[in-house]
């Protein structure tokens, strides 16, 4: 930096921007959120978070010391709490200690200093943790309890497996089976493959419907039997006034990065316009998707997403174009895995696809510029 | 324009609205290289007495009257900050000037770009392009446009301001004279809206309302409106290809104090001195000088610093180091006697804050978001850094003007501005290596091509002298049978 723009810059508040101003100011619009979170679904949401911070710093820093570059700058950056932060987000509450130290370790290790740090990693490395752990432990990352508005907090069972996270000790206990349930965009999902294995038996989609009575994400299903309904959550149960609660308070914090210039428009709102086409076009061709137009943006991580993760500057393409493209591919990925994909909700897998195309986006884009 | 920043001067910053005009100096330094570093020549003798206004070599005149000493290596104001073999001049202090007569009206085009050439016009933009061959280019058109960039929109440079509000009526006359020479389809005189004071000097004045030649063209006051290529391409719709000068499609683009310099010096004026403002680096003082090419650097500011208690204490505080160009566009050297030459337009002393270290890029696309030529900095910095030069022209590294808006957003604190110089400096290098190497080859080609020319010519006068005594042999050999012949049949006979 030339030292009289420094000068500058001090002189003209507006134009001081910084990596660590950055990070703090996303941190900062994550909190509404994750307050309404903990409120919800108990203290396991805040030890998760700060657990994950815990960790992903130590990795961080043990990262940094093998590569031999400094500790404290390295972690000036704030990068580090804010993708270990959008991690525990992602995760139902207190999800035992080992599943926590590997998702801080993927996330860290794996989703950027293998890449060589702040910057180089190609995939966003929040996404990266949590793929892994959706895909290695999919029971406790997609067991999400009934949410409660203040309950957990008075529950003693919480407390108990908030302590059994922290001292590691042994996971689920039968008091904890009663409480967990299906997010609503597990019922989504249920309900759609039924319909789809209905309506196309000799298509490949039944072999998957099969498939996921197989996997892991069958105790879900299972669950979502208990609550008897196929087709959905009521619009006024407690459950569906959480996550609808929820995206709002993201689409709040969303917003404020908006306000302050932090992230543009481009991205979100492709996403989220993307996703909605997409979706029209699933309601005609399968009409028996049930679920209504606005609770399918707003139940399930999709704002969270066009906000908090496809934004990540790293890895998505940086010329507005391409974020344009970048945006809409996450959007229709991101619904058509929630269709046809065994996990109930296709945000991180849709990202971390995009996350792949962004440099050849960037390319093709750069086109666009008059020469 | 897109992107660009609107920059603005601090609230209550205080700007002298006189120019000082610097005393004569002891002593004066003339780089003997060009901006590109090109070494000029010169028929002048260590020794050798010169008045002001002498052209002592391709675009060095002699500021004041006096003694060339023997060139030795000097210090240069460039971003390189390297030594360059420099003239000395000796001033006598009669400040003599080459007595050069007016051009009458009626003279050539020829005559007048000698002139130019003669009085050392050259553009005040930085890399000192000569006007003459601008203005030759740009004669060669039959539609012409002639832009007067008055747009100067980084805060700190008052120089071009402070020139129209001062001297108005000769910056019209000037303007008109040039228009009268070039006979331009349009001119367009682009100036930022918040010049306010300089537009009412120049729209007031007589000449210009009884023949409004000029149309005005306000821009709003972003930085860096002023840069040529973006300012041609804005007013014109015109996309110049990498390497293609405006003046190559007919548009003359030039600043308003070259316009005062060429009319200076077809009336027998050379072009020996410029505006500079001196600011401190907090910009809450300006004031505006008029200096002599080849002044030293620590002289100019020691006089600013005699005109303004601001900039004095701003010098006493930083005695070591001045930003030389505006607060985005300019390098920061150690103050020593470097000559000021024609690009430098602003000068910023006193302390500066301590630089942030850089850290890694986040790929936010905020240095793109700025960027005034639509480029992806970013992307060209990964390029820079691994000196990739087939990257970098694919990211258009040709069409960076080295604003330093980039520098100014980039949240990592890169110096970005920096590296581009860096890499235009690495291709340049490539480019002219090339070149050479293009130059040995075919010198080596045609020096072999002589030589098996040689050679051929050689075995063919061979053969033919081969031939040649081949058949006077057979001759001989045919006389010399023929007498045998005669011999064997005189006996007979
Ligand atoms: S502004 Fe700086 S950090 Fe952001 S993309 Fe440009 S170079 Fe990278
Ligand atoms: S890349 Fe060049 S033209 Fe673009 S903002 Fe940076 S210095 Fe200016």
């Amino acid at each position: 930096m030339i030292p009289a723009l420094q000068s500058y810059r001090q002189a003209n508040p507006a134009q001081r921007r910084d990596t660590t101003r950055i990070m703090t100011r996303v941190c900062w619009a994550l909190v509404p959120g994750t307050a309404l979170m903990a409120l919800w679904f108990g203290p396991g949401v805040v030890t998760n978070g700060l657990l994950l911070i815990l960790l992903c710093v130590l990795f961080e820093a043990g990262a940094l010391l093998l590569r031999q570059r400094s500790i404290r700058h390295g972690l000036n950056d704030g990068s580090i709490v804010l993708a270990a932060w959008l991690l525990a987000l992602c995760l139902p509450p207190a999800v035992p200690m080992f599943v926590l130290v590997i998702g801080a370790a993927a996330t860290t290790l794996l989703g950027k200093h293998v890449y060589g740090g702040l910057g180089q990693n190609p995939f966003n490395p929040a996404m990266v943790g949590y793929a892994v752990l959706l895909i290695s432990f999919p029971q406790n990352t997609t067991q999400w309890i009934e949410p409660q508005w203040l309950g957990g907090w008075f529950n003693p069972d919480t407390w108990e497996r908030v302590w059994s996270q922290i001292t590691a000790s042994s996971g689920v206990t039968s008091a904890w089976d009663a409480v967990t349930q299906a997010t609503p965009l597990d019922q989504f999902r249920t309900a759609t493959h039924a319909a789809s294995s209905a309506t196309t038996s000799a298509s490949g989609m039944s072999g998957m419907s099969g498939m996921s009575g197989m996997s892991g994400v069958s105790g879900v299903s299972g669950v979502s039997g208990v609550n008897g309904s196929n087709t959905g959550i009521g619009i006024g149960s407690a459950t569906s006034i959480a996550w609808i609660s929820l995206s709002a308070a993201w689409l709040a914090g969303g917003l404020y990065l908006l306000f302050v210039g932090l992230i543009r428009w481009h991205l979100p709102v492709a996403m989220l316009a993307a996703a909605t086409t997409t979706y029209i076009v699933y309601t005609v061709w399968m009409p028996d998707i049930t679920l209504p137009l606005p609770w399918v943006l707003f139940y399930g991580g999709l704002i969270f997403g066009a906000f908090f993760i496809a934004t990540d500057p790293v890895t998505a393409p940086s010329s507005r174009s391409a974020r344009l493209w970048y945006g809409a591919g996450i959007g229709i990925l991101c619904v058509v895995l929630r269709v046809h994909s065994n996990y109930p909700e296709g945000v991180a897998f849709a990202v971390l696809l995009m996350n792949a195309c962004a440099p050849l986006l960037d390319r093709v884009c750069v086109r666009d510029q008059p020469q | 324009m897109k992107g660009g920043l609107a920059l603005s001067r601090p609230a209550n910053s205080t700007i002298d609205d006189q120019i000082h005009t610097l005393p004569l100096q002891a002593t004066y330094y003339l780089p003997a290289v060009s901006y590109s570093r090109a070494v000029l020549h010169s028929q002048y003798e260590p020794g050798q007495s010169v008045l002001r206004g002498e052209s002592i070599a391709q675009g060095v005149i002699a500021p004041t009257s006096g003694t060339l000493r023997a060139q030795v290596n000097h210090a240069w104001p460039h971003p390189s900050h390297l030594e360059v073999p420099t003239w000395e001049l000796e001033a006598d202090g009669l400040d003599t000037a080459l007595p050069l007569a007016p051009l009458a009206q009626n003279v050539t085009t020829q005559d007048k770009l000698s002139r130019l050439t003669m009085a050392g016009v050259q553009g005040l933009g930085g890399a000192g392009f000569s006007t003459a061959k601008k203005i030759e280019r740009v004669l060669q058109h039959t539609e012409r446009t002639l832009i007067i960039n008055a747009v100067e929109c980084e805060p700190g440079v008052e120089c071009d301001r402070m020139l129209m509000q001062s001297h108005a009526s000769s910056v019209i006359e000037a303007c008109h004279a040039l228009v009268e020479w070039i006979q331009p389809t349009q001119t367009l005189f682009a100036i930022e809206d918040d010049k306010q004071s300089a537009i009412d000097a120049l729209t007031s004045d007589k000449t210009h309302q009884q023949n409004p030649v000029l149309t005005w063209v306000t821009l709003p006051a972003v930085y860096p409106s002023g840069a040529e290529s973006l300012l041609v391409q804005r007013l014109t719709g015109l996309h110049l290809a990498p390497n293609q000068r405006a003046a190559d499609a007919g548009v003359l683009c030039v600043n308003v104090g070259t316009v005062m310099a060429i009319y200076n010096a077809l009336n027998g004026n050379a072009a020996i001195d410029r505006l500079i403002s001196v600011s401190t680096q907090d910009l809450m003082h300006t004031t505006t000088l008029s200096v002599r090419f080849g002044t030293p650097l620590n002289a100019v500011l020691k006089f600013a610093a005699s005109q303004h208690t601001g900039l004095a204490e701003a010098l006493r505080l930083n005695p070591t180091a001045v930003q030389v160009g505006g607060p985005l566009s300019g390098f920061s050297r150690p103050i020593d006697n470097a000559p000021i030459l024609a690009g430098c337009n602003a000068l910023l002393i006193g302390p500066s804050h301590q630089s942030q270290p850089p850290s890694a890029c986040i790929r936010c696309a905020e240095c793109a978001t700025v960027c005034p030529a639509n480029l992806l900095p970013q992307e060209l910095y990964t390029a820079a850094r691994s000196d990739d030069h087939d990257v970098l022209k694919h990211y258009r590294l040709d069409a960076c003007v080295l604003c330093g808006c980039c520098d100014v957003v980039c949240p990592a604190h890169i110096p970005l501005t920096q590296w581009f110089r860096f890499a235009k400096g690495s291709v340049a290098e490539q480019a002219q290596n090339e070149a050479d190497a293009a130059l040995a080859r075919t010198r080596s080609e045609q020096h072999a091509a002589r030589v098996e020319q040689r050679a051929l010519e050689k075995a063919v006068a061979d053969e033919q002298r081969r031939s040649a005594a081949a058949a006077a042999k057979h001759a001989k050999a045919d006389i010399q049978a023929a007498l045998a012949r005669v011999k064997r049949k005189k006996p007979s006979a």
